[in-house]
């Protein structure tokens, strides 16, 4: 195993529970060991089966379960950023992270986790983590392990070795693309904005209220609405379109403008590094929306997303 | 907790001596008339006689803002605040700190506020935090906290507590 100084991304490939704990246990120890910090977000079953393993080390563990944890990329994203910055405000000068990613069981979801297992090394590129991500050789289907090569510049199987099909983040971000959420029937709204989003958002927590939305989710999505439109008008070139649709479970929205297009994919994925500075607004909206899909082209740019009741 | 004071111009009564008034106008007919009613005593509300200051923007009537000082000394915020006005607001909130009795900022009517707009109150945060070790922002809703917490505000400004 050895030690690390920079930030270190494994994807770990195992069959069984023996497995699991043979390469991790080990793992967590050899930080404990050397004073550093240790945080692990897997299954009930896996941490049950870690604590055990751990004996009296577990305390000196922090656990958290994969339901609460992936939901939404940007969420987790802010999730281990938290916790690296609690460690180093602590003294801890490194962190060893297990996570196991929650894929879900989608084309849609198997896309949006792969693209969160590549955009992390971009976002901690420079952190002093190393980051252990669990496959289950078992029950992930080929698609996702194939991808696990692609987004993990280290392979761990018996022995750690560099993966030699790595691909860097924003030619993966560019490649996979995030299914944008379905949409049927006649929108509900669809106006032009050109300036001005107070009437706007007047509108959206009208539709909110017809799509029986929460009133606090109503107004995260007014939100995010005002948002990307101002992302919209300021970089865009004339006016935006904002359509909405009310579906059974909840709201879509899009918004498109005519400018030159969304150069970065990495957008959305990275968090503030000081203050709220300008180009949040994707942060912002990935943290609230239940999904979220950008087209980018050379006549403009549309982003699509949905707020689940 | 004083009195919430929301709503157009006409309809926001109860300011006092030495209250600090900013208001949205959207003609500068408006911004006359109602600066003159406030100016010289108020036909509104005879208490409304403002003293010392007085600051509008000017805006469409759906992005209305405005902000007064209360006689508890907290700022309030009133209206909606997003990314065309941010900046003009965060100079009249600057302005404002000098008014403020208490390190409080009053959101409770503050309708809406976006990235933009928690920067012009962070910026307002700042200000106030060199005069005051802890800076309190009251009446936040959900919405508003739970953008805080995403722009990593509440790592950024450990002096400022929002409840």
């Amino acid at each position: 195993m050895g030690r690390s100084n920079g930030f270190e991304h494994d994807a770990l490939f195992y069959e069984t529970d023996d497995q699991f704990a043979a390469a991790l246990v080990p793992f967590l120890r050899e930080g404990l060991r050397q004073g550093q910090a240790a945080v692990v977000a897997t299954t009930r079953d896996h941490i049950a089966l870690l604590r055990d393993e751990l004996g009296r080390d577990a305390v000196s563990v922090h656990f958290i379960e994969d339901d609460e944890w992936y939901v939404r990329p940007a969420r987790t994203i802010a999730g281990w950023q938290r916790w690296l910055d609690e460690f180093a405000a602590g003294g801890f000068a490194y962190t060893r992270v297990v996570g196991e990613v929650k894929f879900g069981s989608t084309d849609q979801t198997h896309a949006t986790w792969t693209r969160f297992e590549s955009a992390l090394n971009a976002a901690f590129g420079h952190a002093p983590a190393w980051i252990v991500c669990p496959y289950n050789l078992r029950t992930q289907p080929e698609r996702v392990l194939k991808d696990a090569w692609r987004t993990h510049p280290t392979i761990w199987t018996v022995e750690r070795e560099p993966s030699h099909r790595y691909v860097d983040p924003a030619a993966l971000l560019s490649e996979i693309h995030e299914p944008a959420p379905a949409v049927n029937g006649e929108p509900s709204l669809e106006l032009v904005i050109s300036d001005g989003l107070g009437d706007v958002r007047t509108l959206v927590r009208a539709i909110g209220d017809q799509a029986r939305l929460p009133a606090d989710r109503a107004e995260e999505l007014t939100l995010v609405v005002s948002e990307i439109a101002a992302n919209a008008l300021r970089h865009g070139e004339g006016p935006c379109r904002l359509t909405l649709w009310v579906r059974e479970d909840g709201v879509v929205c899009e918004v498109s403008d005519r400018g030159e297009g969304l150069h970065n994919p990495l957008a959305g994925y990275l968090p503030p590094e000081r203050e709220a500075s300008s180009g949040m607004g994707l942060w912002i909206a990935q943290h609230f929306c239940d999904s979220l899909a950008i087209r980018a082209g050379d006549h403009g740019t549309t982003v699509r997303f949905s707020f689940n009741r | 907790m004083g009195e919430r004071k929301t709503g157009s111009i006409a309809q926001v009564t109860g300011l006092g001596p030495g209250d600090h008034v900013c208001w949205a106008f959207t003609s500068d007919d408006e911004h006359r008339d109602a600066g003159d009613v406030y100016l010289t005593g108020g036909v509104f509300d005879p208490d409304a006689r403002i003293a010392n200051y007085v600051s509008m923007v000017r805006q469409t009537p759906a992005t209305a803002f405005h902000l007064h000082g209360g006689a508890d000394g907290a700022i309030r915020l009133v209206g909606e605040v997003d990314f065309a006005y941010a900046d003009r607001i965060s100079e009249i909130l600057a302005s404002s700190v000098r008014d403020a009795g208490e390190p409080v900022l009053d959101v409770w009517s503050l309708r809406f506020a976006d990235a933009a707009g928690l920067r012009a109150i962070v910026a307002t945060v700042r200000e106030l935090a060199t005069f005051h070790e802890q800076v309190r922002i009251t009446g936040a809703t959900s919405t508003f906290r739970n953008l805080w917490r995403v722009l990593r505000l509440d790592d950024q400004l450990p002096t400022a507590v929002v409840d």
